[in-house]
This record gives C-alpha cells, structure tokens and sequence, in this order.
C-alpha cells in the first residue's frame, strides 16, 4: 500500500508531520501511521499551554486495537489541540493532514526543525519498513 | 509513535514491550519456526497486517480495518480464517469416560453429532483450555481446542486416556468460521445441503463448494447464525474463494482477529488466557453453566468447596463512560481501594463506547456497582452492566 507523503511538510521518524509557519507549526501524524494504526476511536489530546519537548510523549493515540504514544517532533508550548478530535477521532483516518491535526506548537527552538525530514526522506524511510 | 506497554490486545501475542509500532508493520520471523496456516499467502495479498497469536502468524485485520469488519459480522457476514486452532479426535470404547474426567461439563446424553462448550480443567479448579467437544459416534468425539495450547491441551488429554486414543487432525484440517445475519443465505450458493435447519451446537457433513467438510453452527461472533467448517487443508483456497465470491453480494468481508476480539467481547465470550486461565476458576469467571459439579472430574473438589464457600472473585462486564479503552491489566477501583483487575477491553463498535470484562472482588461485581478503573493516571468511570454488553437479534 502506498501512503500519501506531501510536499512541504517535515516529518518526525516517529511518524508525525510538521507544518511550519513562522515561529509557530501545526502537527499530526502521517497517512502511513494512521493507516498501521487502524480505526482510532480515541485520543487523549496535549493541553493548551503545555510544555512539549521534541521526541518525549505530548500525549496517546487508542485504535481498536492498541495504545501509541504521539511523540512531539518539536520543543515549545502547545497553543491550540484540536477538539474535534474528542468526539470524532476518526478524522484522523480520514484526513490525517487536514482536519485530522492535532496540535499547534509555539517553537522553543526552532532549529530542531533542521534535525527533521522532507518529504523525500520520510518516504524512504517508510518504503523500508 | 510506539506502542505502549501492556496494550496489546491479545496477551497470548505479549510482544516486547515499546516494540516500535509504526516501524515493522509485518511481523518478520524465521518461516521454519512460525506457524502459518495454509491461508496465510492469501491473507498477505489481501494486504492484512499480520500478528503473532500463540504462536501463529495471523490476519488483525484488512485494509478494511477492524471497524467495517465487525460492522459487516453484525450486519451481514464475516469470514474468518481459524485454521490455528487445533482438533483432536479422540477414538475407542474409553473415549468419553476419560474425557468426563478431563472436563467440567457432563458429556453423558448427546446425540451424534451434538456438540457442547466445556472446560478442561486442572486439580486446583483452574481452566487450561476451553473446548468444544462433539460427539460423533458412540466411541468418537471431536475436540476442538484453542490455538497457542493445542500442543499442551494434547499431551494432558492423551496421559489421561484410558482406553481410548487421540489423533491430531490439526495439519491435514482447514477450519474456516463464517459467521453474521447472511450466513445461510450465503451458504446456500455453495451448498446444496439444508444448513439452516441445523440447530445450535450441532455438527453435520455436508458438500460446501464442492469440498467435504463438517459443517458445526457455532462460532465466536455471539451471533446465532454463523458456522464453523472443518475440511481437508488442501482445499483451503477452494473454500475460502468460493465463499468470498458468493457472499460479495450480501457485504461478506474476510475479516481478522482483530474483529473476532471486538465481535467476542461484546456477547462477554470468555477469551483463554484473558478470562479464563490456569489462575482463575470457571465459578469466577461466571461460567458455572459449563460445569457438572455433580459429576466427578479433575478439579471438582476444589470447584465444591468453592461454590459452598462463595468465589471471592466475580467477573464483571464494565460500560465506560467514555470512548476511551481500558485495556487488559488496567486496575479496577472501587473509590480509593483497588478491587479488580481488567482482563480484557476494547472499544465496542456496536455498543458504541469502551467496555471491559474485568475480575473483581465478589462484592463489586453486583450489576449497577460504580466503579473507576486507572489508565495511565486517570481514572475513568465505569458501571456494572448485566452480560452480554450486546445481545445480537434472535436466529433466523
């Protein structure tokens, strides 16, 4: 199966993406993680002005099956999660680039972004599994 | 993302803990030393992502995911590839006095071709597997065994034969389950057999798209129309295609074990090694329909003195307030006291919240009792809620 990857977005090698827009970036995880997880029927959201470190849990992700941690691919301080995902998850499965995001991420530091991968990158890593 | 520990939905399948989800969608393994049921090529093509359950390499799920393939099992039918678990035919004139040793439940008095759901048991009134034994002739009896202890399971029952021998028929049989509301009507267009009429826990030959195979009306869906088919292995895909093809048109999917988890725990189906283990008795478990405690078998002194004294355990079936799953190992409290311990719990697709099975103390088992159960710091709110969590509507 092939996964979307789009372009312009970065991406965690744990699976999550990153839009970046100045000092702030919206994150969520990818088409192929969502499509490995399965039907996701809960998750337990970061809380507006919580501290998230790069690479340290910012909070879970339930499918049917199993709990995943969600890894915060970047360090700062959560200034918007989205709440639709309480009562419909399955946004996600649906649209994990669009209205399926999870949070907004105010940077610490920016330069973490440089550590993270393009588009190019992630789908090699992804054609390996 | 990883996968957290002790969530996994299926403790016989405990993989390491922080295995990396994401990273390793099939499970890679020496074939030499995994089991694969013949099937297994098929499930692979079909793109299903592949779990170690006791020991076999099998389907979770499809792409169709977890969701649509229960929905389909309620609504119309799924097909499920159930060729892990494991038969025994058990043959000679001692046949079914060793086997009334061996299980809790009376097998005096069935019919040939009658089936009942039994346990087999240890000394201490423990369970080491859960069963469906059919009689099928006066010195012949079908015993259908769970996957991961088939091997253990068979090595008991032969040291406790007398008179009697037992066959594994495990490699040469095929074992499919199809089960939902279409199975009939589906079964019907590659059968020319009466399988409707088959009562419940009864098992006939029957021609099943041109294959030999023994037809049983049972299954692990909680759904009363549904079949489980044993037939020759080789004729594994013949079945399986013919199947699939007359049942497209009635929304049949194949579907994984991911569904039948979901399927099973919502008609509160006990689970070895989940509900049922060599730790907890069958009394506890809430299934003292499936033992004779007049009769004399391994384990039923200690199952005596516990229906004299009470089970300090119940287990109870647990509606969450929420969506959020309470899995297996989660701990039960009852305000600051911990009183339990989830065995199994999931999301319940047709319920449409988070349920558990959880074993408790006796005293918080009653129907109605509120209790909280702890995940990952949080307590969630749970009630005791009358079994099954979902009654699926009557055959037809």
């Amino acid at each position: 199966m092939s996964s979307k990857v789009p372009a312009g977005l970065k991406y965690s090698k744990e699976h999550e993406w990153v839009r970046v827009d100045g000092n702030k970036a919206v994150v969520g995880i990818t088409d192929h993680a969502q499509m490995q997880l399965g039907d996701i029927v809960f998750v337990d959201l970061p809380k507006v002005g919580a501290l998230v470190q790069s690479m340290k849990p910012m909070g879970v992700i339930e499918s049917v099956k199993a709990a995943s941690d969600i890894f915060s691919p970047v360090s700062g301080k959560v200034i918007a999660a989205n709440g639709e995902l309480v009562k419909t998850p399955e946004i996600i499965n649906q649209d994990c680039y669009g209205k399926g995001w999870i949070a907004e991420i105010e940077l610490s530091q920016p330069d973490e972004l440089n550590a993270l991968l393009d588009e190019k990158a992630y789908a090699a890593l992804i054609s390996e599994a | 993302m990883s996968r957290r520990r002790g969530t996994e939905a299926f403790r016989l399948s405990l993989q390491p803990p922080h295995r990396r989800l994401i990273s390793s969608p099939t499970v890679v393994r020496n074939p030499a030393v995994a089991n694969r049921t013949a099937l297994y090529p098929t499930h692979v093509a079909l793109g299903a992502k592949v779990i170690d359950f006791g020991g076999w390499d099998m389907p979770l799920e499809y792409p169709t995911h977890i969701l649509r393939e229960h929905t389909a099992t309620r609504t119309a039918a799924g097909l499920f590839d159930t060729a892990h678990m494991g038969e025994l035919l058990v043959e000679g004139p001692g046949a079914l006095e060793s086997l009334q040793r061996l299980v809790s439940r009376d097998l005096a008095g069935m019919e040939d071709g009658q089936g009942r759901y039994t346990l087999l048991m240890t000394e201490r009134g423990t369970v080491l597997d859960d069963l469906v034994i059919f009689r099928q002739a006066e010195n012949r009896y079908y015993v259908v065994t769970n996957a991961g202890t088939f091997q253990s399971d068979a090595v008991h029952i032969s040291a406790h034969l007398k008179d009697a021998a037992a066959r594994n028929l495990q490699p040469e049989t095929c074992k499919l389950d199809l089960q939902g509301p279409k199975t009939f009507e589906i079964l019907a267009k590659v059968s020319s057999a009466l399988l409707r009429k088959l009562k419940r826990f009864r098992m006939t030959a029957a021609d099943v798209a041109g294959v030999r195979a023994l037809v049983s009306r049972s299954g692990y869906s909680g759904e009363p129309n549904g079949v489980e088919l044993f037939f020759p292995q080789k004729d594994a895909l013949r079945v399986w295609d013919a199947l699939l093809e007359a049942g497209r048109p009635a929304g049949l999917l194949p579907c994984g074990l991911g569904a039948r988890d979901t399927l099973r725990l919502e008609c509160c189906l006990p689970l070895y090694g989940h509900e049922l283990s060599t730790a907890i008795t069958p009394l506890e478990a809430g299934l003292e329909w499936a033992v004779s405690l007049e009769k004399e078998f391994l384990g039923v002194t200690a199952l005596r003195r516990q229906k004299q004294e009470g089970v300090p355990r119940a287990l109870a079936a647990l509606k969450l307030a929420g969506r959020q799953p309470a899995r297996a190992e989660s701990r039960v409290y009852r305000g600051e006291r911990q009183v339990g311990v989830v065995t199994s719990g999931t999301f319940g697709p047709t319920v449409g919240c988070a349920i558990a099975l959880a074993l408790v103390e006796a005293s918080a088992a009653a129907v109605g009792t509120q209790l909280q159960i702890e995940v990952r710091g949080n307590r969630l709110d749970a009630a005791v809620v009358e079994r099954p969590f979902h009654k699926p509507s009557k055959a037809s």
